[in-house]
């Protein structure tokens, strides 16, 4: 009793580190999004109703480009896709980005957060920027969308004040 | 049984209350010359030192009464409290030489981790904590007493009027573990007349490692001997022995280069095997353990200085890094034309599938690597160096690529 007093007092005792020995390696969200990748492919770029956006990472060289195909009535995704050059992380993130953003309005996508991918995916915090890309790029898209739009807008106007 | 146990209590007994009685002893008797502003004790931080000492006088106290009591029982036969209290009067005693034990290591570790906080951040306010952890250290009845007699008149003298030189410390676990044997051979230390030895002036060197920084030449911490050979102070020319390192003594020193992006007929395979004759830790297998530290640290800064230098890039970014500028790498970039350019060429590295093409795709990528490469040499002439950061990224992107071209072939 004193023995286990004295160890106490001295701070001998052993310490019962109940480390959780964390797997390292991909998240498997991340191993399925690059087996099956999903939404990948390309668009038109000059297709009126197409958003591109094409954002890089100077850290790793990384470069994201990701379309949406915006339905003109409604204003919703209809569609997008992805390419993406980088590490798995950055590939599911744009995968993730464009299964997110499909169905939803151009307002609410631009609510989407890094952080939000990044908990999805259980990114590891060195891989934190593939998920700040991968919102860039929907952010990229949707101004694009909008720039177009507006220069068509603009354009029209132009051919109307002409023919009139 | 009781007969021998008895015997055996008696024996340790004796040792170890001699032991916390001289102990005691000595705190009473032997105070250090207050100079009225420092306590005797001084409270290393995150722990209070003076129940330790309240613990001992009470511990060697209460043994003595436990003691009386054993002696007691012993005579009076009571078999059930006697082997209660044999066994306390040992484990307090135990606690007793443990905590002697403990707060002179506890003093020896809090000197040491002042020194290495010291070290790390460069500045001088611990000094008076870590004066009084050395001179409560001094007094104390340890087999390296000499080496701590010294340091503490070298904590006086030197450091209190070179506080400059407290930014390169340098100092070892392993020189608080010099046994007194071994210093009195190596300085034939006699009280405190040991400033004329040359072995306690490596030692003095060592402990307080002045630099060029502070106008003189660096000296050689085994022989004394100042740096001769123009170049890096990595190794003593005279005796051999690998020199600490110096985080002063950038890449580009290291292997007599200037500071620049061009670094034609540098030779800098031959001059990183001619370090590694000198630095490599197999060399030093028998040496010292410091001197084993030293050649393990040194020899990794000469591969790291190998390899930056030797690729455009890292030799780029290491440029910039020498004049204070980081490249954000964190943000990301929207450049259209950068980008554009870069997935057409990733694209193409995909699609193509016979080393011809792959060829041609890699002499062009290489092209406006070379490109990129000079640009940044201007800008970085001229101090441009958001330039300079911009064709660090153009770079880099090619460089990506051509990694990717040689994965594939």
């Amino acid at each position: 009793m004193l023995s286990f007093a004295g160890k106490r007092l001295l701070g001998l005792g052993h310490r019962v580190s109940a480390a959780a020995v964390a797997g390292r390696g991909y998240h498997e969200r991340v191993v399925d999004h690059y087996d099956n990748p999903r939404n990948v492919g390309s668009f038109d770029k000059n297709d009126p109703s197409v958003g591109t956006g094409l954002v890089g990472a100077p850290a790793c060289g990384d470069v994201m480009k990701l379309q949406i195909r915006v339905d003109e009535e409604s204003g919703k995704i209809v569609d997008a896709c992805f390419k993406t050059f980088g590490c798995g992380s950055a590939i599911a993130s744009s995968s993730v980005a464009t299964e997110w953003v499909k169905g939803k309005k151009m307002e609410e996508v631009l609510s989407i957060k890094n952080t939000e991918i990044a908990k999805h995916l259980s990114l590891p915090p060195v891989k934190l920027h593939c998920s700040m890309l991968a919102e860039d790029a929907i952010k990229a898209a949707v101004k694009d969308y909008e720039a177009k739009k507006a220069k068509e807008g603009n354009a029209d106007a132009a051919t109307q004040v002409e023919k009139a | 049984m009781t007969y021998v146990g008895g015997v055996r209590l008696y024996l340790g007994l004796w040792v170890m209350s001699s032991n916390s009685c001289a102990m005691v002893v000595s705190k009473g008797l032997v105070n250090p010359p207050s100079t009225g502003r420092e306590p005797y004790f001084v409270s290393p931080p995150g722990a209070a030192a003076r129940p330790l000492l309240a613990v001992d006088g009470y511990a060697s106290c209460s043994f003595i009464f436990l003691l009386f009591l054993h002696r007691l029982l012993f005579f009076l036969r009571c078999p059930f409290f006697f082997s209660f209290v044999f066994e306390s009067p040992c484990k307090m005693l135990n606690m007793l030489s443990v905590f002697s034990v403990l707060r002179r290591q506890f003093l020896e570790n809090n000197c040491l981790n002042v020194f290495l906080i010291m070290r790390r951040s460069k500045n001088c306010s611990l000094f008076s904590l870590l004066r009084t952890s050395l001179k409560e250290l001094v007094y104390e009845n340890t087999a390296k007493r000499g080496l701590w007699l010294s340091a503490s008149s070298l904590v006086d003298e030197d450091l209190h009027l070179h506080p400059r030189i407290l930014s390169n410390f340098c100092i070892n676990t392993r020189s608080f573990s010099i046994p007194v044997k071994r210093f009195d051979r190596a300085s034939n230390c006699r009280g405190l007349g040991h400033h004329e030895f040359p072995e306690f002036r490596g030692l003095n060197r060592f402990l307080c490692s002045s630099e060029a920084g502070s106008g003189e030449l660096p000296r050689c911490w085994n022989c004394g001997g100042a740096a001769v050979s123009p170049g890096p102070f990595l190794a003593c020319g005279l005796c051999g022995s690998v020199q600490p390192v110096d985080q002063s003594i950038d890449f580009f020193q290291i292997f007599g280069l200037e500071r620049k992006y061009e670094i034609k007929d540098g030779n800098l395979e031959g001059k990183y095997k001619d370090w590694q004759k000198k630095l490599h830790p197999d060399l030093v297998h028998s040496k010292s353990e410091k001197e084993k530290m030293f050649a393990a640290e040194q020899s990794a800064r000469v591969i790291d200085a190998y390899q930056t230098l030797s690729k455009p890039l890292l030799r780029a970014i290491y440029l910039l890094k020498l004049e204070g500028v980081h490249a954000d790498e964190e943000k990301t970039i929207t450049d259209p034309d950068l980008l554009a350019e870069m997935m057409d060429i990733r694209e193409a590295v995909e699609e193509a599938n016979d080393s011809h093409s792959l060829n041609q795709i890699q002499t062009q990528v290489e092209e406006k690597f070379e490109k990129c490469s000079r640009s940044f040499e201007q800008a970085f002439k001229m101090h441009d160096f958001d330039n300079a950061i911009a064709a660090i990224e153009r770079m880099r992107y090619h460089d990506r690529a051509l990694e990717e071209i040689t994965k594939k072939l």
